[in-house]
C-alpha cells in the first residue's frame, strides 16, 4: 500500500498544528450552528412578527363572522384580501416567519362588525404610532399607508353596519 | 400634486406644504363641476390650515418654505360632477402617500398630528369614491 501521501502530510504538517486546525474548524462550526438556531431579531423585525401575527389573526377571525354571517361575505372579503397584501408587503420587512395564528382568534369576543371595525381602527391608530417610532423610511411609508387603508376599513365598515 | 424626493425632515415638511398647494389648487377646479361644493371647500379649509400649521413649522425650524406655483396639473380631466369626484378622491389619495412617505422624517411632536392628517385624507378618499384600496398611490 502506497503510504506517501500521509507520510507528506505528516512531514507538512505537526500533529500539534493539525489538531489546532480540526479544533477551529470544530469551533467555527459549532459557532455558525448557534447563529443559525439563535438568530438576532432586532425590535422593528419583532415589530414587524408581531403586526403580521395580529393581521393573521383578524383575518380568521373576519372570515369565521363572514361564514355565519354570509350577506356581509363580500364586502369582507375585500377587507380580508387587503389585509393579506398589508401581510405580504410586511413580510420582506421580516424575513422570519411570524408565528403561526391559532385557529381560534378572537375566542372571547362575540363577533360583530362594531367589534371588526373598532379593530380596523385601532390597527390604524396602532401602525402609525410604530410608523412614527424612529424605524426605518421604507418600513414607515409602508405602514403609513397600511393605516391609511386599514382606516377605510373602519370607516366602510361602519357604513355597512348602518 | 408636486412630488419631490424626501431624505430630511426640511424635505418632508417641503413636500407637504407642495402636496397642500396642489390640493387646494385641485380643489378650486374641483368644487366648480360640484353641485353640493361644502365638502369640496371644506376640503379647501382643512389643507389651508394644514398648509399654514406645517410653514409655522418651517419657520421656526428656519427652513425655507416651497411657494404655491401658478398651476397644477390635475391627475385627470375634470368636466362634470363624477369627473370631479373622481379627482377628489385622487388628490386625498396623493396626499395620503405623501404623508406616509414623510412620517418618519418629521420630528416627533409634529408626527403625532401628521398621522391624524394622514388617516382624515384616507377617510376623505372613501368618501369621495366609495373604494377602499389596500394602498395608496402619489
Amino acid at each position: 500500500m502506497n503510504n506517501t501521501y500521509v507520510t507528506s502530510l505528516k512531514k507538512a504538517l505537526p500533529r500539534r498544528s493539525f489538531l489546532a486546525i480540526v479544533g477551529c474548524t470544530g469551533f467555527l462550526v459549532a459557532a455558525c450552528g448557534k447563529v443559525a438556531q439563535k438568530p438576532e431579531i432586532s425590535p422593528q423585525e419583532l415589530g414587524v412578527q408581531a403586526i403580521i401575527a395580529e393581521k393573521t389573526r383578524f383575518i380568521s377571525a373576519v372570515n369565521t363572522f363572514a361564514a355565519s354571517n354570509p350577506i356581509y361575505a363580500p364586502a369582507l372579503q375585500v377587507v380580508v384580501e387587503h389585509n393579506a397584501l398589508h401581510i405580504a408587503a410586511l413580510t420582506k420587512f421580516a424575513p422570519i416567519s411570524a408565528p403561526e395564528a391559532s385557529a381560534s382568534a378572537m375566542p372571547e369576543l362575540r363577533l360583530s362588525l362594531p367589534i371588526l371595525s373598532a379593530q380596523c381602527a385601532a390597527f390604524s391608530n396602532s401602525h402609525l404610532e410604530f410608523a412614527c417610532s424612529g424605524i426605518g423610511a421604507e418600513l414607515s411609508r409602508t405602514l403609513g399607508l397600511i393605516a391609511g387603508s386599514e382606516i377605510t376599513h373602519h370607516a366602510f365598515l361602519n357604513a355597512i353596519t348602518t | 400634486m408636486t412630488t419631490q424626493t424626501i431624505f430630511d425632515t426640511e424635505s418632508a415638511i417641503s413636500d407637504l406644504i407642495s402636496s397642500c398647494h396642489g390640493a387646494i389648487y385641485a380643489y378650486g377646479v374641483i368644487a366648480s363641476q360640484l353641485t353640493q361644493v361644502d365638502d369640496a371647500l371644506n376640503a379647501i379649509a382643512r389643507y389651508r390650515t394644514k398648509r399654514n400649521e406645517l410653514i409655522g413649522y418651517c419657520v421656526e425650524l428656519g427652513f425655507t418654505t416651497p411657494p404655491a406655483r401658478a398651476a397644477y396639473e390635475l391627475s385627470t380631466p375634470i368636466t362634470d360632477e363624477a369627473s370631479a369626484k373622481a379627482e377628489a378622491a385622487l388628490v386625498e389619495e396623493s396626499a395620503c402617500a405623501h404623508w406616509a412617505a414623510a412620517l418618519s422624517y418629521l420630528p416627533k411632536n409634529v408626527a403625532a398630528s401628521e398621522s391624524k392628517f394622514l388617516q382624515t385624507c384616507a377617510i376623505s378618499s372613501f368618501k369621495w369614491s366609495g373604494i377602499v384600496k389596500a394602498f395608496s398611490s402619489a
